[in-house]
């Protein structure tokens, strides 16, 4: 999807239209991405956020706002702790907007909880710990899933023993 | 999902004499108004009315909802869906300046009126959605 990206190369030359641009491009990605995630954890509620943030269902409501711009690290940090994701914040080139306007979709706002977060699931843990089960990986099926287990308990039992 | 990846089609309502309202009304946009409009209009033409929280806000008219462009001086862009395919559709109907933070009176009748007219004469009254770009004496459709 690039159907932006020529009139943006173009318009984005000037300095206030790119910063005026990004204010806005910020705002609502942060507002729609607190409401995708919420959403994402089993329809969670706005008043169950609130409860785990500590903060006023209203508050929530208030944040999940496109038109919302006075963000604070502080309540981002606790959105993030609610929501079982990282905070993260950089700065970036010009060149990274263009590609983040192109992807702006619920899939792409989705953000996964440590406990569902694929570089920590059990089988990514044991290739870590065991390169050589690498190979496993792209096997998705519960018997390749089985064979990965048997191998990884069959080298703890060989190092327990050696 | 409709709001996930599924593009809309912007139309801009056209008066009477044949006009695009709302180029006519962007072109009066200053320089950062225009850049906040822009990225609003693609979001809303890129994952519909219903994935953006508060994209748009309600308004007295029950069809007629309100694009907000806040700043040191702040406007609204009223739109309905539709009003022809409600599901992949939007017309951008009027655009106002706020005073205080409210539409100048009569402003949601009158984008209702424009609402009404083109669901009557879509073929009229409305055309698809003219970008008008930054520096606005240049013009690009879509």
């Amino acid at each position: 999807m690039n159907m932006y990206r020529g009139r943006l190369m173009k318009e984005l030359q000037d300095e206030d239209y790119r910063y005026a641009y990004d204010e806005e491009f910020a705002n609502s990605r942060m507002a729609t991405q607190i409401k995708v995630i919420r959403e994402q954890r089993n329809g969670m509620t706005q008043a169950q956020l609130a409860g785990k943030a500590d903060m006023r269902q209203s508050r929530i409501s208030a944040l999940e706002n496109v038109d919302y711009s006075a963000w604070s690290i502080s309540t981002l940090r606790r959105l993030a702790q609610a929501l079982g994701v990282r905070l993260t914040f950089k700065f970036e080139s010009w060149g990274d907007l263009l590609s983040e306007v192109e992807s702006f979709n619920r899939e792409a706002l989705q953000v996964p909880d440590f406990e569902n977060d694929p570089a920590f699931n059990e089988a990514e843990v044991a290739i870590a710990a065991f390169p050589e089960l690498g190979a496993f990986k792209e096997h998705k099926s519960a018997r390749d899933f089985v064979q990965v287990m048997a191998k990884l308990e069959e080298r703890e039992h060989g190092l327990a023993s050696s | 999902m409709i709001d996930s990846g599924s593009f809309w089609t912007l139309f801009d309502y056209v008066d009477r004499r044949g006009r695009n309202a709302i180029k006519e009304w962007s072109r009066e946009l200053e320089k950062k108004p225009l850049a906040k409009l822009h990225r609003k209009l693609e979001i809303l033409e890129s994952t519909g009315p219903d994935l953006a929280p508060g994209l748009l806000k309600g308004t007295r008219q029950r069809h007629v909802d309100k694009i907000k462009i806040e700043g040191r001086v702040s406007f609204a862009l009223l739109v309905c869906r539709g009003p022809i395919s409600m599901q992949e559709e939007m017309t951008l109907l009027l655009g106002a300046q706020e005073s205080d933070r409210q539409l100048p009176p009569g402003t949601e009748d009158a984008a209702e009126s424009r609402r009404i007219e083109v669901s009557e004469s879509p073929i009229e009254r409305r055309t698809l959605h003219e970008h008008v770009s930054w520096p606005s004496n240049e013009r690009t459709t879509g």
